[in-house]
């Protein structure tokens, strides 16, 4: 060791300032988000179902993901304005006061409804054709999100399950949009949760002085009743987190339950949210995952399209395709429903 | 393989452990001061470049054959820097030793790339 310092010392000397400042660039992280191409997932990966086993898919359907950075390093700031396919801009809104690890728990709250809205929607599809399917289907209302005035912040995490809360008069309320009509004589009231551990506890949540509210977001989300459902599902853990991919989500489920193989064997990618009435949703980062599909040459991508704004995400996915010279011909298609997207599938002839 | 035992015992009757043991420590430390930061930046570029991941993962197995031969290259110029006049050819050695490490970067960035990989990214 000490010889080679020894000889080396001369080139440390000069290269230690280099060194730190490169290390500074690589540690620092700037208030800034990223978004970059992603990969494509089948989503047979992520679920399985016990039905159908002896039906061969010729094709595939994957759902897209994106890479979202939030607050990146310099060094990946700089890195990513090489590129023309990465779009990078401020932090602003909820993504500014979040931190990164609660946009990761909102962003697997999200994934977690939104394989479940996508579960309800298929079967409740193919119970259409096939009554043998049955889907049960219950609510239940989470912490969906925190302002920074919130009472107890640290103790109430992103994803737990709202009970019921005491209002005025001790009135429990457990429709959650009934809360605004019993918090009105006092300013402190008991909200009572359950966390990802199945423990219920209890806040005292106070109202903001100037805000006039507690600062918590509760949703209410549709979920599958596991035990009143058949055919019976397994969900894979997966890494990649966000509802995007519900839409693709819900064809696959619907693929595996229904006898033909919806996919004609091709590979069908796109992206766009879920509701339990089968309704598409608007998605970010639309340009990034137009540019995934691309590479990976799926042959049908599903895009939300709702209207002829200009933030539609049909609408910006041509705009991406033409700033990256990609022809969007016969492989982009505009959905509004996942029924849009089946009669798409069911008029190609194979 | 018994070329190769002889050519460790004839260091071991040049060389003490502990100054073997501080060449390898030595060179380590230095090897270190490049691989650390390489990783950082392989993890970063990886995070903004995802799709050319394939093409990341062989780079990197590239770049750990080159950062092995630097390893290799700093433990042979220890023990000469320790001993200027000992007399051994160690290169055959070396050589063996690098090709064995290289094969396990070979052997894990092609596990990564068709196994953890495909995995991973579900």
């Amino acid at each position: 060791m000490k010889e080679l310092t020894d000889k080396y010392w001369p080139i440390v000397k000069i290269l230690f300032i280099p060194y730190l400042f490169m290390m500074f660039l690589l540690v620092y992280q700037i208030d800034y988000f990223i978004n970059a191409p992603g990969g494509i997932t089948e989503v047979e990966k992520i679920i399985s179902i016990e039905y159908n086993e002896d039906k061969t898919e010729e094709g595939s359907i994957s759902s897209t993901f994106v890479v979202s950075l939030s607050r990146p390093t310099f060094f990946q700031f700089l890195i990513s304005s090489f590129s023309d396919y990465n779009y990078a801009n401020i932090l602003t809104g909820n993504s500014a006061t979040y931190t990164n690890d609660e946009q990761n728990k909102i962003s697997f709250l999200d994934k977690y409804t939104s394989v479940n809205e996508a579960i309800i929607v298929a079967y409740q599809k193919a119970a259409e054709i096939n009554p043998e399917i049955v889907i049960d289907v219950y609510q239940k209302v989470f912490v969906r999100g925190k302002a920074p005035y919130l009472s107890f912040y640290d103790d109430i995490e992103f994803g737990d399950e709202f009970l019921y809360m005491m209002g005025d008069g001790d009135v429990k309320v457990e429709d959650f949009q009934e809360i605004g009509n019993y918090t009105i004589d006092s300013d402190s009231y008991d909200f009572f949760f359950k966390n990802n551990e199945g423990e219920t506890y209890s806040r005292t949540l106070t109202k903001d002085e100037e805000e006039k509210k507690f600062g918590i977001v509760l949703y209410q989300y549709n979920l599958v009743n596991k035990e009143n459902t058949y055919p019976t599902y397994h969900e894979n853990n997966s890494n990649i987190g966000g509802p995007s991919g519900g839409l693709l989500q819900t064809l696959a489920i619907y693929n595996m339950l229904v006898e033909e193989d919806i996919t004609k064997g091709l590979k069908v990618a796109g992206t766009g949210t879920i509701d339990i009435f089968g309704n598409v949703g608007y998605i970010g980062a639309i340009e990034q995952k137009i540019i995934t599909a691309y590479v990976n040459d799926v042959d049908i991508f599903f895009v939300p399209h709702k209207s002829d704004a200009s933030n539609d995400d049909y609408i910006l996915a041509l705009k991406a395709c033409e700033k990256h010279g990609i022809d969007s011909t016969d492989w982009i298609v505009p959905v509004s429903t996942f029924q849009d997207a089946l009669d798409y599938l069911e008029g190609i002839d194979e | 393989m018994s070329k190769y035992i002889e050519l460790y015992s004839k260091i071991f009757e040049e060389f003490s452990v502990k100054e073997i043991i501080s060449a390898i420590f030595g060179a380590f430390v230095y090897t270190s001061f490049i691989t650390v930061p390489f990783i950082i930046i392989m993890g970063q570029v990886i995070s903004v470049y995802l799709y050319l991941l394939t093409y990341w993962v062989v780079l990197i197995i590239i770049v750990m054959i080159l950062l092995n031969y630097v390893f290799h290259h700093l433990i042979k110029q220890s023990l000469k820097l320790k001993h200027p006049e000992f007399k051994t050819d160690i290169n055959p050695l070396i050589l063996t030793n690098q090709i064995i490490i290289d094969i396990i970067f070979v052997i894990i960035g092609l596990l990564f790339l068709f196994v953890w990989i495909p995995i991973l990214m579900v």
